[in-house]
């Protein structure tokens, strides 16, 4: 999985976003910082949304105190999936390396 | 939110632009949210750093959008597929080879063209002159702006120019020297460069073998030393390494060889000099100050530019004028490079050709974008499907691009060969005399012009298309409508009125040249010129040593040959119209200058018989005669601009004139002759006895009522067989010399033409286009109207009719640019005014009556309409 895509998803765990929100969050993150542009950002939604990972929030769903104007965006269970075994395979990838470096 | 700051406005507006490079299905769905995202980032960056911010921010994304655009464009493999693009494109131009011809003839015609000219223009303007620094040479030019413009020099002044001045460093002074060449019994004539030893170093000139003569062998004496070139060292000695030393008898003199030149040495303008010799190798006393026959360069010094070198030589020349006064008054210096001193003279023509080209190269493209315009239409329909059916925007334009570069591709290689024809041509048929155009030849640099040409060519009109059906309304286009009918209709048209009026405006430049040319052709000298041979005549100066003795040869010479058989009569001339060498000196009346001012007149010595053979009358006075010699007292005739000139109403005969130091006594007054250009007044002269003024080389000019050719060996070999020392080295006709006068008019004549033809040709082809394409759209309306009674010659009428309007209003256009323009071919006029309406009102009516013709084809279809079909709308 892209870093770009990880960073979308990752945001949208904590609950729906719009875009702007999403960037603003990736730009409070150090993890995330600089990954994410507004271009980019739209490119990588519209193949999360493509592949099913994410879903725009229906109107009905959308908080009431939201900006109207606003797509808002939610992981999907296909998504949270996606992200369990991308992160354990990252948490893997990482314990691999820190038994390396540590035996090195 | 907030009202936005101006710079996150227009970053907003960039942003939203840019975008538009993603994808299609990108722009549907997300590309007002992110456009709406980057404001915010933007105003919040701006708000927190400024302006600074903000390039912050417009880095990452330059650099985010080029990601995402060669990501997008790879996952969706545009590039992949410009292979079969090509295929395809070339499937589609199968389909329509007229206007596929159209558009790649017209490419390769402009491309070719200017191509070969550019290679014409470099070759001879501004390629630098093949030695080490030739940049650094200036040509040191002595004029007298009132009488000759010719650049000369002499050489104490070149001299002292050399001395005083810190800015040059190599000065010198070189003229021509014609030797007879001593070997064994046989002698033959040699052409040598005599010169100081300054003059070959400005030209980095190098020795194979020994050296070049010093400064120190100028000195009379020691000056009897010779450097050979490479050729008549191979051709003399056969390539002798032991040539040093050796003696080569010139006009009965000992000379010996110091040194070989290089083959590469090369000294402009002495490319027929076998050998070098030092200046004062000759009979001529070079120290006086007055005698300009010399040719000077000089050689900025290290350090210094040109520019500086320039203006000290100006300065020292200043300080020699106030020295010298009587030398130098009426004089000035220039001292322009090298290299524009031998060119300036093809400056202007060069310069007419560009523009010419320009034209040709603007018409060229006005057509292939009026071509490329109506084919983007015709093709409106099937790209309008291919978009509804999920073709990309980058996708389609791209296939567009890649036509029209296929197209430019095909036009740039016909333009190369074409190039390549034009260049051969124009040197095959190049008078002689333009200089360094045998050193011209197609080369790399050129072919890469070419190519950025015909590339920038499909850029250019490949995009415009491409934009316009980025533009179009698919669903708009797949109802029956075709975008932008109206506003592209107004784009052509007007596009076609440009292209027309610069084809008229060549057209009118070259009806103009040919009106100047006619007049060239229609010289009237005041004399018959038919009939007339003229021949060359020099004493050997080994033999002959007085003034006296070589008249007495040619008298004989000129009764030789007056008692040949089909010879009439026989006069001879210092110089005559059309053969050069015409002198001019200061002219004195009764003892002093007229009016008190410097005052230069022609002069010419002639034999008795000279006016006579012309034709041209004595109308006042007595001709020049057989008893004026060197015991009575010295006469002249004058012409009659000088006697106008100099006695308005008054009696000129018995007045004292001195010409050059020449004194002599009034006795007639002869017709003017007029020279060849018909611009240029005839200027006061004064002819003098040959007898009492000889020198050692004369013209010797025969009327005869047979055909020259019948006469040639005759008149060749009998003076030198009969008289001793006496050697006729060149014969023609005065009619041939005129010919030869017309060569390099008419090249440019013919060239102006071609081009105007082109334009001809191309503009044709572009009313041609718009009038059909008109005609194609206008079927359903034009059939209606065969059905509901209209005659058909109406319609063919209505239509040529539009074509010609067009025609009409390039026309008015083209006329008055070329009135304007007409300045610059001046050259090329002759005295006809560039408002000339003989040949204005010629090219205007030419020019419509071909565009006519080009529009009464497609309109004879149009009144053959099947009415039924068109109204089914097949």
């Amino acid at each position: 999985m892209k870093p770009e895509a990880f960073t979308i998803l990752l945001t949208l765990l904590d609950g729906p976003q719009h875009g702007y929100a999403i960037l603003q969050r990736a730009q409070a993150d150090p993890a995330a910082r600089g990954v994410l542009q507004p271009g980019s950002l739209y490119r990588i939604l519209a193949r999360l949304l493509e592949a099913g990972l994410v879903a725009e929030l229906s109107s009905a769903d959308v908080p009431a105190d939201a900006d109207s104007r606003r797509r808002y965006y939610r992981v999907t269970d296909d998504g949270r999936h996606v992200m369990a075994a991308e992160s354990e395979r990252m948490a893997a990838l990482a314990a691999t390396a820190q038994q390396r470096l540590a035996g090195s | 939110m907030a009202t936005l700051a101006a710079p996150v406005r227009l970053s907003a507006a960039v942003y939203r632009v840019l975008l538009r490079l993603l994808p299609t299905w990108f722009a549907r769905g997300f590309a007002g949210e992110a456009a709406h995202v980057f404001t915010e980032v933007a105003q919040v960056e701006y708000e927190a750093r400024g302006l600074a911010g903000l390039a912050v921010l417009w880095r990452r994304t330059l650099a985010d959008l080029a990601r995402g655009i060669w990501q997008e464009r790879s996952t969706y493999s545009t590039f992949a597929a410009i292979g079969p693009m090509v295929r395809h494109a070339l499937g589609v131009l199968r389909r329509e080879p007229w206007l596929a011809g159209a558009v790649v003839c017209t490419i390769g015609l402009a491309v070719g063209s200017a191509t070969a000219i550019y290679t014409l223009a470099y070759g001879i303007l501004l390629r630098p002159l093949p030695f080490p620094d030739s940049e650094r040479v200036m040509a040191i030019c002595e004029i007298a702006p009132e009488t000759t413009g010719y650049c000369v020099a002499s050489p104490p002044n070149v001299h002292d120019l050399g001395a005083l001045t810190d800015a040059v460093d190599h000065v010198g002074v070189a003229r021509t020297w014609r030797y007879r060449f001593q070997e064994g019994a046989e002698s033959t004539p040699l052409t040598t460069g005599i010169a100081t030893p300054g003059f070959l170093r400005a030209h980095s000139v190098d020795v194979r073998l020994g050296r070049l003569f010093t400064d120190d062998e100028l000195a009379a004496g020691d000056n009897r030393v010779i450097v050979l070139t490479h050729e008549f060292w191979q051709q003399w000695t056969g390539g002798d390494p032991e040539v040093l030393g050796r003696g080569l008898t010139l006009d009965g003199e000992e000379f010996a060889v110091v040194g070989v030149l290089t083959e590469a040495s090369w000294v402009p303008e002495f490319g027929h000099a076998r050998a070098w010799a030092p200046l004062t190798a000759s009979p001529d006393n070079p120290d006086q100050r007055d005698w300009r026959g010399f040719v000077s360069v000089a050689r900025v010094a290290e350090g210094a530019t040109v520019d500086e070198a320039r203006a000290e030589l100006l300065a020292t020349y200043a300080g020699l004028t106030s020295e010298y006064p009587d030398d130098l008054a009426g004089w000035e210096l220039q001292a322009p490079r090298l290299r524009e001193q031998l060119t300036g003279s093809a400056v202007p023509v060069i310069r007419l050709f560009a523009l010419a080209v320009g034209c040709l190269l603007l018409v060229g493209c006005a057509n292939v974008a009026n071509l490329l315009i109506v084919r983007a239409q015709s093709r409106s329909p099937e790209i309008a499907v291919r978009a509804a059916l999920g073709a990309g925007r980058i996708r389609l334009g791209t296939q567009l691009l890649v036509e029209s570069a296929v197209l430019a591709f095909a036009g740039g290689a016909v333009g190369l060969g074409l190039a390549f024809i034009f260049v051969r041509l124009g040197i095959e048929i190049a008078p002689p005399g333009i200089p360094r155009i045998d050193e011209v030849g197609v080369d790399l640099g050129v072919g890469l012009f070419t190519v950025v040409l015909s590339l920038a060519t499909a850029a250019a009109f490949g995009m415009l298309p491409a934009v316009r059906v980025s533009r179009t309304d698919v669903g708009d286009v797949l109802r029956g409508g075709r975008f932008g009918d109206v506003s592209t209709a107004r784009i052509r048209r007007a596009i076609l009125v440009v292209e027309l009026a610069l084809a008229v405006t060549l057209l009118a430049g070259a009806g103009l040249g040919i009106r100047g040319f006619l007049r060239l052709t229609d010289w009237d000298p005041g004399f018959e010129q038919n009939g007339l041979v003229v021949t060359w005549m020099i004493a050997d100066f080994s033999q002959l040593k007085s003034g006296v003795e070589i008249a007495d040869r040619f008298d004989e010479a000129q009764r030789v040959v007056a008692a040949l058989p089909g010879i009439d009569s026989v006069g001879q001339a210092s110089s005559l119209p059309l053969y050069g060498g015409i002198e001019t000196g200061e002219l004195l009346v009764d003892g002093g200058q007229p009016g008190g001012e410097l005052h230069m007149v022609q002069h010419f010595d002639i034999a008795p018989g000279y006016f006579a053979t012309l034709g041209v009358p004595i109308l006042e006075g007595r001709d020049i005669q057989e008893i004026d010699g060197t015991d009575t007292e010295p006469v002249a005739v004058i012409n009659e601009a000088m006697a106008r000139r100099y006695w308005p109403g008054g009696e000129p005969l018995g007045a004292e004139v001195s010409v050059g130091g020449h004194d002599a006594r009034v006795v007639g007054v002869v017709r003017d002759m007029r020279p060849f250009a018909p611009t240029e007044p005839v200027r006061p002269a004064v002819y003098w006895p040959r007898r009492q003024f000889p020198r050692g080389a004369t013209y010797v000019v025969m009327r005869t009522q047979v055909a020259a050719t019948s006469v040639e060996g005759l008149v060749r070999e009998r003076p030198a067989a009969e008289v001793p020392d006496v050697e006729v080295t060149a014969f023609s006709t005065l009619r041939e010399s005129a010919g030869r006068e017309l060569v390099s008019p008419r090249f440019q004549v013919v060239l102006l033409v071609g081009f105007a033809g082109a334009a001809l040709l191309l503009a044709a082809v572009g009313i041609y286009s718009i009038v059909s394409y008109g005609v194609a759209q206008r079927r359903r309306e034009i059939g209606v109207r065969i059905a509901l009674g209209a005659r058909p010659h109406r319609i063919t009428s209505e239509i040529v009719g539009s074509g010609v309007r067009l025609a009409v209003a390039g026309c008015l256009f083209g006329i008055g640019a070329a009135a304007v323009l007409g300045r610059s071919l001046e050259s090329m006029l002759h005295g006809v005014s560039s408002t000339d309406p003989v040949a204005l009102i010629a090219v205007a009516a030419f020019f419509v009556f071909v565009a006519a013709i080009a529009s009464w084809i497609p309109a004879r279809r149009a009144a053959a309409v099947d009415t039924a079909g068109a109204l089914r709308g097949e």
